[in-house]
């Protein structure tokens, strides 16, 4: 017996040797691989292809067309107005009224009879 | 063995700059590049015994991580490991398109390296006959052997590389040796082995 002694594979022995001269192998990168991998990552980086799109809705639009918030917010306002005038008209709007056209009449739009034949029978 | 960035970078710091290149951050590429391509080309020339190949696969393989990186899952797998597997599987595929181009039967003869010659050339040919006898295995056992015995990683990386068990990498790495061991035993006169 040969204790401690262990038995090697010349073929083996070559083999590893072989691997080890390989495995050594350490090659520069060249500058040129190191261009075209570079541009590579710059051509195909998400960000450099997507020129992003805003979409616009007709909503977005029509507000900037006017103004913006505070426009919108004016016209709001202009329209609930209106709608109080058109039916609680102050007392000088009436006076200014019958001033320029010479009588005025009141119609109960909102009425259960719009008593248009008080309107006719004067 | 060579040690390069890509090991020694904390996985962490590489996902950053990927998802930093996905975001359009041009300085995380150069840094991916500085890291990584080093270890690539060397993968792929140690694999294949041809710079201009190697040179064409490390491009190849980074392109890949370049188109990869937007849908890139954090945490699923380090970019290192991920490059070996994408290194490994495209140098199998030259190594097999070669040994289709030659045949099995026609592996180029070392040159003869007599006392005349160099060692340099001697190295040379014996880099050529083992890479033109990785080309003859099968393509998992020429895998688990290039990244076993000349990227210098441990089982289990291998495991996690190739999606197989620790097991499995054991198993393909000794009967991928047996196999190298094997094929070049004819040679040794011509590769000088029995003057060393």
């Amino acid at each position: 017996m040969h204790w401690g002694i262990m038995m090697t594979d010349p073929k083996m022995d070559d083999l590893d040797k072989m691997l080890d001269l390989a495995a050594r192998r350490a090659p520069p990168v060249g500058d040129d691989l190191m261009s075209r991998v570079l541009a590579d990552a710059y051509d195909l980086q998400p960000a450099s292809q997507m020129v992003p799109k805003v979409r616009r809705s007709a909503w977005s639009s029509f507000r900037d067309l006017i103004g913006g918030w505070p426009a919108i917010g004016g016209l709001a306002t202009a329209g609930v107005a209106g709608v109080w005038i058109g039916f609680a008209p102050p007392v000088s709007l009436e006076n200014l009224a019958a001033d320029l056209v010479g009588t005025t009449q009141e119609v109960d739009l909102m009425g259960y009879s719009y008593g248009l034949e008080d309107v006719f029978d004067g | 063995m060579t040690q390069t960035n890509a090991r020694s970078a904390p996985p962490e710091d590489d996902e950053a700059l990927l998802l930093a290149y996905a975001a359009g951050d041009r300085s995380a590429a150069a840094a991916l590049v500085g890291r990584h391509l080093p270890r690539v080309v060397g993968q792929a020339t140690r694999m294949l015994h041809d710079q201009a190949e190697a040179e064409d696969i490390a491009q190849e393989a980074m392109m890949r991580l370049w188109k990869v990186a937007p849908d890139w899952r954090t945490g699923e797998a380090q970019i290192s490991t991920w490059l070996y597997r994408v290194v490994a599987n495209l140098c199998v595929d030259r190594l097999r398109k070669r040994r289709d181009r030659t045949g099995l039967d026609q592996i180029a003869e070392p040159a003869d390296t007599t006392a005349s010659v160099t060692t340099q050339m001697q190295d040379q040919a014996r880099l050529t006959a083992l890479t033109d006898a990785l080309a003859t295995l099968p393509d998992r056992q020429a895998e688990a052997v290039a990244l076993r015995h000349l990227e210098g990683l441990g089982n289990p990386e291998i495991a996690q590389i190739m999606d197989i068990s620790v097991r499995s990498v054991e198993s393909l790495t000794a009967r991928g040796k047996r196999a190298l061991a094997e094929i070049l035993a004819g040679q040794r006169d011509a590769l000088g082995y029995n003057d060393d």
